[in-house]
């Protein structure tokens, strides 16, 4: 028993030496596994792919990595990915784009990437693995903006679709993104506006205006307005956005036009609640006074004044002789006025289409909270005394 | 003065946390100025540094961001994040905007203020801006220097001195109540308007800024009107009471001939201010009432049907030092003419019906003398009269008879009628009016069209508003696709245009062209419109309140500029924001 225990120990010994002579005398091939990062499958021209080696030797030897790329473009031409920047070039030279464990491959070009680790330890054995991932033309962003470009004074309390149809708008995409081809006027990218609503198009101003690349303008636009609409008419306006290679993203402008409403003055000086005025009565010198509206507001920017005159508060009034504007400088000889006698000053504010619906004399609040009302046109009338 | 934008830039700008209801009022404020030089060359390094009030003892962490100015390089952000100050070195000309983020120990909501710097590059030129707020607000015009480059300047805050509300209360010499309209004019403050305020009740609240005169003016029509000169807005009390003084009667009679004229309106004017109004008797007394001395002004207005004209009699001579009495006004016996004919297109053939007629003579010589004591004073005429020709264009007849007060020379005004072609216009005729048989024949003019078309410094077509400003009315055109406008005007007058792109971001500075005259049917030269740099901000309070509908202009204050004449002119937005253009140097 004890030389059977004795002969076992011996041959276990033996086998333990043995196999230490094995293991010392044969290397072992490293393993080589690659880790893409979450956004490979996404990725586009100008991206990056993050790239992470696991490389494990059963010797425990240290090892190194080498990492090789190429890609087939859409054409099926193969090119190598040289540096780790992702430049591009066909080269017979097999060239190592990066050394380190990880790194991040630059995305310069659609196609098939082919990445390939190759792991070697340090006594020369390695091992490769090698990964594709797809890179893809991706799809411009399309955002759109619409902008007034007439000077529409409560255009922002009408709510942001409900807008005046004698307006005059701007659909803008100047922020929209494209990823991977980027956005350039007159270059990779068509945008195209078509009306999809109402059946007939009640704009007399629809053009698409060109880029103007000297304004840093990336994309053409489009202008429309002008529309005479006697009740709210829903307008829906398709804009689609393509670049070169397929991507295409459709959005649709939806905004509802509005019938034109009258302007409304809301300050003048003197004021509105001034009721008489004294004006000088310096024939000679012609010393006078300015009359001026300092506030209006209107949905359509396309005011005209219209000052008149008469003896008696009710009328008739007689449009002045000078129709100056948003202010008019009235002394006692251009007036015809007679010392110590009134002369009854009136102005009234008209927009676009010209026409004066009746109004009760004396009213004036045409605008209640944010609303501009549409039920008539306003004026403000002044006693002017002449002394 | 110092650029309100040197000041802006070295102002602190602070920020205070929880403007919702219901948040508990903050209790630390957050500051950031710039220390060192208000405005900076550039290549200067700036160091900007945060104070946060009401947080002694607790730690704050700040974060900072600056932008760089319009196309500049680079844009910094995330810097200095963690530090009570930041240092940057600014590349290049411009506004550079500021933010800085605080969170102080215990707070949940961080505190955030944000400051522009402007940076200079050293070849900016001084420019000018005058600020007119809307005469509505009480508030004076203001001047304020800037200096402009080749680089847009943005945030900018102007400011305008206030103004201050006081209660004016207006008493005769009984100490009653008076009820007046009071005016406003101000002194030594270009740009600025007259204001008035109707006192109905005798008193009222009324905005005062400035120095300025006041004139009141009772509406009892018994009261003599005063004027208070050169008052101060700042030394009024905010109660101010004004006592009227009794006024000095100046009393005599108007005659035509040996006859007394009954109903004539006569006025004084001393140091431009008006007397009562008198309205003669039958025996032709009248008596005015005058609360000032010095040299007077006699104003005559004969009743309508005498068909005199008004008598102005102002003569250096003539001084008023207390009551007067005895003034002999008398009309001299001119021989009336009357005139009739007709009105015409400006083809001279198709009768203008409905169009307006104005004849004016201002200078009416020998109408009559007023007697004052030993003293003999002559006075001239001034008569105007108003007609409208009749369906075949024809004037002076039957009920319209139209009587001039004497022989010679009028000028005649003539204005289409409503249902005129729209290219009839606005005529000036002089005619000499005989004794007897004056059938005169008057026409319209034809208006003139003035186009012309609008490009960039680089020759393309702009969408622009072109403004016609002339002697009787303002007109608007905006271009077309190719850039051209196309005007109908009156022709032989003078007249300006402001041409101002449409498009905020097309970069190009308006033009103001002035002294303009339309002389025919002219194709303008083509109008070119410089590359511009923008000035945008907003118009303040010293309080800080936005002040809207502010006229901005702007001109170039150094004779190296091509031109020292108003370049943009825009009117504040409602919450005081404005954009300037001039050209880019």
């Amino acid at each position: 028993m004890r030389v059977f225990i004795e002969r076992s120990f011996l041959l276990a010994a033996l086998l333990v030496w043995g196999s230490c002579l094995y293991w010392a005398g044969i290397n072992h091939v490293p393993a080589a596994e690659i880790i893409f990062d979450e956004g490979v499958d996404g990725v586009a021209v100008n991206g990056a792919v993050y790239l992470t080696a696991i490389g494990t030797d059963p010797d425990e030897d240290r090892v190194t990595y080498r990492w090789y790329a190429e890609v087939v473009d859409e054409e099926g031409e193969h090119h190598t990915v040289i540096d780790i920047y992702g430049t591009l070039g066909k080269t017979e030279e097999r060239r190592p784009v990066s050394t380190a464990t990880a790194f991040s491959l630059q995305i310069k070009s659609r196609g098939t990437y082919t990445v390939e680790l190759v792991v070697s330890d340090t006594l020369g054995a390695e091992s490769t693995r090698a990964r594709t991932f797809e890179v893809k033309n991706q799809a411009p962003v399309l955002e759109l903006s619409r902008i007034r470009l007439d000077n529409g004074d409560i255009d922002a309390t009408v709510g942001e679709n409900d807008v005046p149809g004698l307006g005059h708008y701007l659909l803008s995409a100047a922020k929209s993104t494209d990823f991977d081809d980027g956005l350039g006027c007159n270059a990779n990218h068509t945008i195209s506006f078509k009306l999809l609503k109402p059946a007939m198009n009640p704009f007399t101003l629809w053009k698409v205006v060109k880029c103007d690349a000297a304004a840093n303008e990336v994309l053409d636009k489009f202008e429309f307005g002008r529309a005479s609409v006697s009740e709210e008419t829903d307008v829906e306006i398709e804009v689609i956005l393509s670049d070169l290679h397929g991507g295409e993203t459709t959005k649709i402008h939806k905004l509802t036009l509005l019938p034109n409403r009258p302007p409304c003055i809301q300050e003048t000086s003197p004021s509105l609640s001034q009721e008489k005025v004294w004006v000088p009565y310096d024939i000679e010198g012609e010393e006078g006074l300015t009359f001026q509206i300092v506030r209006l507001v209107d949905d359509v920017h396309e005011t005209e004044y219209r000052w008149q005159l008469s003896d008696s508060p009710d009328g008739p009034f007689v449009d002045s002789l000078f129709q100056p504007g948003f202010q008019l400088e009235l002394d006692a000889w251009s007036a015809g006025a007679v010392l110590g006698e009134a002369i009854y000053l009136r102005v009234i504010a008209l927009d676009g289409d010209k026409t004066m619906p009746t109004c009760d004399v004396g009213e004036r609040l045409c605008v209640e909270g944010n609303e501009l009302m549409a039920s008539c046109y306003r004026w403000v009338t002044w006693e002017v005394l002449f002394q | 003065m110092r650029s309100l934008l040197t000041i802006f830039a070295g102002l602190l700008f602070c920020c205070a946390m929880g403007d919702d209801a219901g948040i508990e009022a903050p209790t630390s404020k957050l500051s950031i100025g710039i220390s060192g030089l208000a405005e900076p060359m550039v290549g200067a390094t700036v160091n900007m540094v945060a104070t946060v009030s009401g947080a002694l003892g607790l730690q704050i962490e700040y974060d900072w961001q600056v932008t760089g100015p319009k196309g500049g390089s680079p844009i910094i952000t995330a810097v200095g994040s963690g530090k009570k100050e930041i240092t940057f070195i600014v590349d290049k000309a411009g506004s550079y905007g500021v933010t800085c983020t605080a969170l102080v120990e215990g707070e949940s909501k961080p505190l955030v203020a944000s400051a522009w710097v402007t940076v200079l590059s050293g070849t900016e030129l001084p420019y000018q801006v005058q600020i007119i707020p809307p005469a509505s607000s009480g508030l004076p015009p203001t001047t304020i220097d800037v200096n402009v480059g080749k680089d847009d300047l943005d945030g900018l805050t102007w400011q305008v001195p206030s103004g201050r509300q006081v209660t004016l209360e207006v008493r005769n010499e009984a100490g009653e109540l008076l009820p007046s309209i009071v005016q406003l004019i101000p002194v030594d403050a270009a740009g600025a308007l007259t204001r008035q305020f109707d006192l109905s009740g005798g008193s009222g609240d009324i905005l005062v800024s400035g120095t300025f005169d006041l004139v009141v003016i009772p509406k009892d029509g018994v009261s003599a009107p005063q004027m208070l000169e050169s008052q101060s807005a700042v030394s009024l009390d905010s109660s101010w009471k004004v006592e009227l003084k009794a006024g000095m009667p100046i009393s005599g009679t108007i005659r035509r001939g040996t006859t007394p004229l009954a109903d004539a309106a006569v006025a004084v004017r001393i140091a431009g201010v008006p007397s009562t109004i008198s309205k003669t008797d039958a025996s032709g007394n009248f008596s005015v009432l005058s609360t000032s001395v010095g040299q007077a002004t006699l104003i005559v207005t004969p009743p309508a049907d005498s068909g005199l004209p008004v008598a102005v009699l102002n003569d250096e001579t003539l001084q008023v030092k207390g009551s007067t009495t005895d003034w002999k006004f008398t009309f001299s016996e001119l021989q009336a003419v009357t005139v009739s004919g007709a009105v015409k297109y400006s083809d001279l053939t198709t009768p203008a019906a409905q169009a307006r007629l104005v004849f004016r003579s201002e200078s009416i010589s020998g109408v009559g003398e007023l007697l004052v004591g030993e003293t003999t004073y002559a006075a001239t005429g001034r008569y105007r009269r108003e007609t409208l020709s009749d369906a075949q264009g024809g004037w002076g007849m039957g009920a319209d008879l139209i009587s001039l007060p004497i022989a010679g020379s009028y000028a005649v005004d003539i204005y289409p009628g409503d249902s005129a072609p729209a290219h009839e216009g606005h005529s000036s005729q002089e005619v000499v009016v005989q004794q007897d048989s004056n059938d005169i024949d008057l026409s319209l003019k034809r208006k003139a069209s003035l186009s012309g078309t609008v490009v960039s410094y680089d020759n393309r077509a702009v969408s622009a508003e072109i403004l016609f400003d002339g002697a009787n009315a303002q007109l608007r055109a905006v271009t077309d696709d190719d850039g051209a406008f196309s005007l109908q005007v009156d022709d032989e007058q003078t007249y300006g245009l402001r041409i101002r792109p449409i498009f905020a971001n097309a970069s190009l500075a308006p033009l103001m062209l002035s002294n303009l005259v339309v002389d025919g049917n002219k194709n303008l030269s083509e109008f070119q419109l410089p590359q511009g740099v923008s000035l945008s901000g907003s118009v303040e309070t010293v309080q800080g309140l936005a002040v809207p509908n502010s006229v901005i202009r702007i001109w170039c204050a150094n004779s190296d500029c091509p031109s020292q004449e108003t370049l943009d002119q825009v009117t504040s937005g409602a919450d005081g924001s404005f954009q300037l253009w001039v050209p880019k140097q």
